[in-house]
């Protein structure tokens, strides 16, 4: 199952939506600027949250871009201040 | 558990006083007084969430759980299962008319529970022989009586002398200080044993959730008698894994001393694993599951996990008509 790594970046001038948004998408990956997030998702799951963003985002007022980078780029992403996406479904112990 | 390829996403929690919310697409794992957020994890990416304390699930997390299938299960600190939500079962209800059917007919149900035992002794004679055990030739006298057993009577016994030769052998691989004489339950006697006994419940409840994905009911077995309560088929499922998935963990945690004696607490008149070592023990036990072998009869890669499904699907094949007989999963 290949997966697909993509940046989700937004704006919009409603204090809702905005909101609603970042609710969004923390159910699919990490935070990573106010408007900036990053997600690994399968097929299924992005096609998943496409619909969704697609019933919230206005057309007219707002803007959103989803960035699918290819596997060397990930392998080559330089960061600072945070790591890299956890893996899913890797297990966690709280 | 996932359908096909991929990991499962587990979350293990084992803070005593935590409160498990759903927040927007989210599970928040908080400590219950004051608001300090432990984690905050996708729920796509949840598949079963164990509670190892007093947690609290809050109803919509529940409501989300009982929808999408995941599995939420209780443990007691000493390992015993208490409660969970498991899914309902599923669709493939031939799967478990069929199940019945074989419960039903005496010969059926007896060449099964033979081919449970049989599993079960083979890869546990093979687990001996690979960590250089003493003794693991006579297995294959139990093996042999195994086979031959004409009722459950004497495969009972056969798999009683097996299990007894099988546990003297394996407590000498143990080190000194951990070394039992022989297995004990209820309580669990020793350190080993109850190590032993934690991973065997934790292998009961993936043989659970791989028989209510297949389609099984997990309560109807062959070998292991039906009781109310029981889940004698995922009982019946986990013996050809017993060695290779649980004991190989504790042995190994055990022999590299990842795990000794300080990590026990005898309080209570027997010994039990420290809460501050479970996170070791479950490590190791989550480590195993992913590791990924080849499959005999499959001839795929595939993580031990999968391959607990896999097993249950062989189980649905033969009691469909489809496989001749049951093929339990052979290590090598």
């Amino acid at each position: 199952m290949r997966e697909l790594y993509l940046v989700i970046a937004y704006d919009t001038p409603d204090d809702r939506r905005r909101a609603r948004l970042a609710k969004l998408l923390k159910g699919f990956g990490e935070r990573r600027q106010y408007s900036v997030f990053e997600a690994r998702l399968t097929r299924e799951q992005w096609a998943h949250l496409k619909g969704k963003l697609e019933a919230l985002v206005n057309k007219e007022e707002d803007v959103l871009a989803v960035y699918f980078l290819p596997p060397e780029a990930v392998g080559r992403t330089w960061r600072i201040g945070h790591e890299g996406l956890k893996r899913l479904e890797d297990p966690d112990f709280v | 558990m996932a359908e096909g390829g991929g990991g499962v996403g587990v979350v293990y929690v084992l803070e005593n006083e935590a409160y498990l919310s759903k927040e927007g697409g989210t599970l928040k794992v908080s400590r219950r007084a004051g608001r300090e957020v432990l984690l905050q994890k996708p729920l796509i990416a949840v598949e079963e969430i164990v509670i190892l304390g007093n947690a609290v699930v809050t109803p919509a997390l529940l409501k989300h759980c009982a929808q999408e299938g995941v599995g939420i299960h209780y443990l007691s600190p000493t390992g015993t299962y208490y409660a969970g939500l498991t899914r309902t079962p599923s669709k493939n209800a031939p799967a478990r008319v069929a199940q019945f059917k074989a419960y039903l007919e005496p010969t059926w149900k007896l060449a099964l529970a033979q081919r449970f035992v049989l599993g079960k002794i083979r890869n546990g004679l093979v687990f001996l022989r690979r960590n250089g055990a003493e003794g693991w030739e006579r297995l294959k006298e139990a093996l042999l009586e195994a086979e031959r057993a004409q009722d459950e009577e004497a495969l009972r016994g056969a798999e009683g002398r097996a299990a007894d030769l099988y546990f003297r052998a394996f407590a000498e691989l143990l080190p000194e200080e951990f070394a039992f004489g022989e297995r004990s339950r209820r309580p669990p006697r020793d350190p080993a044993n109850s190590l032993l006994s934690l991973a065997y419940t934790l292998l009961a409840k993936e043989c659970e959730s791989a028989l209510l994905v297949a389609g099984l009911d997990p309560y109807v077995g062959y070998l292991h008698e039906v009781r109310y309560g029981r889940p004698s088929l995922a009982l019946d499922l986990m013996e050809e894994f017993r060695s290779v998935l649980a004991d190989s963990v504790v042995l190994s945690l055990l022999n590299n001393r990842r795990v000794t004696l300080e990590d026990f607490d005898d309080s209570e008149g027997f010994p039990r694993l420290r809460k501050e070592a479970w996170p070791k023990f479950l490590r190791a036990w989550e480590g195993r599951l992913n590791e990924r072998i080849q499959h005999p009869l499959l001839g795929k890669r595939l993580a031990y996990r999968e391959i607990l499904l896999a097993q249950a699907r062989i189980l649905v094949k033969h009691l469909l008509g489809e496989l001749p007989r049951y093929e339990p999963f052979a290590v090598r």
